[in-house]
């Protein structure tokens, strides 16, 4: 479903600020796989999914998504195939306009956009129906703007949005991390539901150690540009926090000497 | 004799509301400063101007001053998407070009466009109909209504798949591309939609006032600007057709304050050369309003804090 090759990608190349962000990627992610990818800060998690997405070409390697060569491929022409939710509330949706001009917009990613008005009745019936699911009651709010809703609503909206066209891939960039835990939680549930029911394929980048062993039948641990761990059925199910903590301090020892044994 | 002033003032705010609807389209739709504005406004004035000297249809020349408006806003936008040109500079570069382009097309500075001469003009082809409504009244009701038209037909754009797609870049360009819109396209759209409007308005002004001069451009996008901003605190609405009815109201608004500066000013010691200086710090009074506003408000309310702990 997703697969990436050899991937590398240097920011600030060839300057005194050349930083090498990401090292040779290899990821292949089959249909309906649920990864979790954690790491530290700068580790290149929200770069590799900005990757996949478009936002930035890589420098080196393919990235191939529903068996089509999606490398060089720009932004808005793959976004039919990534429905995508963003760390920041307002980042995913327009804030100016309404809920139902939103959710028009999210339906006709990867159509051409002609001279049909973009929100008519029947559609209108569909939008209400389906953020009735959502279960915060935003089905009698169409007509507002996006902009009056809470953090929460917005992020139930984008994520509501981003399958809303059907896409074979679901990135979420830490979509939890500035909601209240217990709005957290609710969008959690939701995306879970929201995956079952469209059978995606999802990467997930987390902070949370506990969400991302609980959450998806695999999770990769990304350090200072590289996947240094992954780990995936029966053995992630078995996994704690500890243990992850363990092997992070392990793998990373082991660079160390590693890098030594270089110097020396 | 006042409302003869009234009258005209009305008849030029409406005319002007053609070129505040472009700004609006540009500036606010888009969130794009669009300096393009100073030069396709005579650019429209220069196609009319010319044509209608060598005699062509007067009607004929407005299609063709919105093409060329709509070309040069292209040409902006090019600039700033495809070679990445920042917008106050892309805007300021297709200007400056214009400038050139416009004496070009007119071949002179200025073109006279009198009916003395013998041009026909959409002015003086309305005013030949002999219809039974009075030539005083008819002017204003025509310009009401292909304003009136041109404003409903802009909100239904603006309502379509394109349109939302217009907006929505304006608005959030990262989640415009994440939802699949060409934000490049977006903008090029926007900004010959706009700049088309704005030739309109000079195409129509030059007939209207009887001549098309090189430097009639000039101030323009901060007057549109004005303009937008008085009808956005006029009409406080949200939705798209309460906010173009703002901005066209806002022209009218803005015209009118203008005359009645010019008239009146004149007793203050203001000449008809200050109109610019004026409209600059008319401009600057608007948007520092809010600001200051502010700033009264919290000095206000620390007082009065203070004067409560005192008690």
């Amino acid at each position: 479903m997703l697969k990436i090759t050899h991937l590398n990608k240097t920011f600030f190349k060839g300057s005194v600020n050349e930083n090498l962000v990401l090292k040779d990627i290899n990821l292949n992610a089959p249909h309906t796989d649920f990864v979790t990818i954690i790491g530290s800060n700068g580790a290149g998690k929200t770069t590799l999914l900005n990757i996949i997405s478009g936002v930035f070409p890589p420098e080196e390697g393919r990235i191939e998504i529903n068996g089509m060569d999606a490398t060089n491929l720009p932004e808005h022409k793959r976004a039919s195939l990534i429905g995508r939710v963003f760390q920041n509330p307002l980042q995913g949706t327009a804030s100016s306009l309404t809920l139902e001009e939103n959710l028009a917009i999210a339906t006709l990613r990867g159509k051409k956009r002609g001279l049909n008005l973009a929100v008519t009745r029947k559609k209108r019936e569909e939008f209400r129906e389906k953020l009735r699911t959502l279960g915060l009651g935003l089905e009698r709010r169409l007509h507002q703007r996006v902009g009056l809703l809470s953090g929460g609503q917005r992020q139930a909206l984008t994520i509501l949005m981003a399958v809303l066209a059907k896409p074979k891939l679901l990135l979420l960039d830490e979509h939890t991390a500035s909601l209240d835990p217990k709005t957290g939680q609710l969008i959690i549930s939701l995306t879970k539901r929201i995956i079952d029911e469209n059978q995606l394929t999802t990467l997930m980048v987390t902070h949370n150690m506990e969400q991302a062993l609980k959450l998806g039948n695999r999770t990769i641990m990304m350090e200072e540009g590289e996947i240094i761990f992954d780990v995936s059925g029966k053995e992630k199910e078995k996994m704690t926090v500890n243990d992850l903590l363990e092997k992070f301090s392990q793998i990373k020892k082991k660079k160390l000497v590693e890098d030594k044994m270089l110097l020396v | 004799m006042l409302a003869g002033f009234f009258l005209h003032s009305v008849e030029e705010g409406l005319l002007f509301g053609i070129l505040t609807l472009g700004v609006y389209v540009s500036f606010r739709v888009l969130n794009f400063p669009d300096l393009t504005v100073d030069g396709s406004y005579p650019l429209g004035a220069a196609v009319a101007g010319i044509m209608i000297f060598r005699g062509v249809n007067p009607f004929l020349t407005l299609p063709v001053a919105v093409l060329a408006g709509a070309l040069a806003g292209l040409m902006t936008g090019v600039l700033h998407t495809k070679l990445k040109i920042a917008p106050l500079l892309a805007g300021i570069i297709t200007m400056i070009c214009l400038y050139s382009i416009n004496l070009r097309i007119m071949g002179r500075p200025n073109i006279s466009l009198s009916p003395y001469l013998g041009h026909k003009t959409v002015i003086s082809i309305l005013k030949g109909l002999n219809l039974p409504l009075k030539s005083v009244y008819l002017i204003p009701l025509v310009f009401f209504l292909v304003v009136l038209v041109l404003k409903l037909l802009l909100d239904l754009f603006l309502h379509t798949e394109s349109g939302l797609a217009i907006r929505a870049t304006g608005n959030n360009e990262e989640m415009a591309r994440a939802q699949g819109i060409n934000t490049d396209t977006s903008k090029l759209i926007g900004l010959s939609l706009s700049n088309g409007l704005v030739a309109l308005a000079g195409a129509l002004f030059a007939q209207y006032q009887g001549f098309s001069d090189i430097g009639m451009g000039i101030g323009m996008i901060i007057a549109g600007l004005a303009s937008v901003i008085i009808g956005g605190a006029l009409i406080r609405g949200k939705t798209i057709g309460l906010i173009t009815l703002g901005v066209v109201v806002g022209a009218i608004v803005y015209r009118l304050a203008i005359a009645a500066a010019l008239k009146w000013g004149y007793n203050l010691g203001f000449k008809p050369t200050d109109l610019k200086l004026l409209t600059g710090l008319l401009v600057i009074v608007i948007l520092a309003f809010p600001i200051l506003r502010a700033k009264m408000k919290t000095k206000t309310a620390r007082l009065s804090k203070d004067i409560a702990i005192r008690k």
